[in-house]
């Protein structure tokens, strides 16, 4: 790589790091640390194609990469609590009321990843469809299904849990 | 308000005060020096064809323009290793690497494992700067500008600020020679280094 395919590089990271960290909190439901150490892997495999990638919509790529480790990632976690979780607590644990936000993020993490990914790109990334496919490698027909089911999910267990 | 909208602004206010480290760049570059130093399976089956002939080689990794090879010091093992673009050279004593002469290389080990009996001379660009982020210079200094990793079987040389060396050796030919040899070999290994031309 050269200085100046570094330097682009290094101004890249300046522009869109923050952007990129955002999506993979929001797509992996990770806590900023973890994500940050997610964007990090990610952002490595970027720098290893740079040279070759950086006049090519760089951005698109990065993004892409970002997102599939953060599908990646919450998978693995929705295994891992899954099996924590294997054996339901006896007492019920008091939630406290959080307001809209908590109650709103707290349905988005429960989507599988990829209707999760699909939300968080098109309604907070604000793409259109085709973009948000071309991300997530699917066609604009599944973002739109994804997109519809996931927003209706969390509509349906927003009103189920409001008090009557 | 509808759902789309609504949660727009929660994820814009649950990202609202997270922000990327400042030192993400340097942290990517560091991580991609470590992948580079990670043995890979594609390396392995090299040095098994090196290793075999049982003869003192130094091989030649070019990783980019500021790191030309690497080895990383693991628990159990020393390896080494290649990305898939880069280019193996393999030398006997008194050949070059990188523009660094290896005066002496001692005789190894006749095994069967992928990457024990060799011996990696990695050259890195940057001089001391890369090695000393990744730790390879908080070793005992054995000589000028020569540090000898704890684990016994690495040593680094910094010759110039373009030229910073590291030496592994492997695990089998570390066995077979002893910790004392190997000690004794590695410091004569990096003693044998120099600036070629």
């Amino acid at each position: 790589m050269t200085e100046e395919d570094d330097a682009a590089f290094d101004e890249f990271l300046a522009a869109r790091s923050t952007a990129l960290l955002r999506t993979a909190v929001l797509v992996c439901g990770a806590s900023p640390h973890d994500a940050e150490d997610l964007v990090q892997g990610a952002m490595e495999k970027v720098y290893r194609h740079w040279a070759r990638i950086r006049h090519d919509n760089p951005e698109a790529y990065a993004r892409r990469v970002v997102v599939n480790a953060a599908i990646s990632r919450s998978r693995r976690k929705r295994v891992l609590q899954e099996i924590s979780f294997a054996r339901p607590p006896e007492t019920a644990v008091d939630t406290p009321d959080h307001g809209m936000r908590d109650a709103l993020m707290t349905e988005l993490r429960k989507l599988p990843a990829r209707m999760r990914a699909v939300i968080v790109l098109r309604y907070w990334e604000d793409m259109s469809e085709a973009e948000t496919a071309a991300a997530l490698g699917c066609s604009a027909g599944t973002v739109k299904s994804q997109a519809a089911r996931g927003l209706a999910r969390i509509r349906e267990r927003l009103l189920e849990g409001v008090p009557v | 308000m509808n759902t789309e909208e609504a949660l727009r602004e929660a994820m814009s206010e649950h990202v609202a005060e997270v922000h990327a480290s400042p030192m993400l760049g340097r942290s990517v570059r560091r991580r991609s020096r470590r992948t580079t130093l990670r043995l890979r399976t594609a390396g392995a089956g090299l040095v098994t064809a090196v290793a075999a002939v049982s003869a003192p080689v130094a091989m030649s990794l070019t990783a980019g323009p500021a790191v030309s090879v690497g080895a990383a010091p693991v628990t159990n093992a020393v390896t080494a290793t290649v990305t898939p673009t880069e280019t193996p050279v393999v030398a006997d004593a008194g050949g070059v690497v990188e523009g660094v002469r290896v005066g002496y290389l001692p005789e190894t080990c006749d095994g069967p494992g992928p990457n024990d009996c060799g011996i990696w001379v990695g050259v890195y660009g940057d001089g001391d700067q890369s090695l000393r982020v990744d730790g390879r210079l908080d070793g005992r200094q054995v000589a000028e500008g020569t540090y000898l990793d704890a684990s016994g079987k690495m040593i680094t040389r910094i010759l110039d600020d373009q030229h910073g060396v590291l030496v592994v050796i492997g695990d089998d030919a570390a066995r077979e020679l002893g910790a004392d040899t190997v000690e004794r070999e590695l410091r004569k290994i990096a003693e044998g280094l120099s600036l070629a031309g």
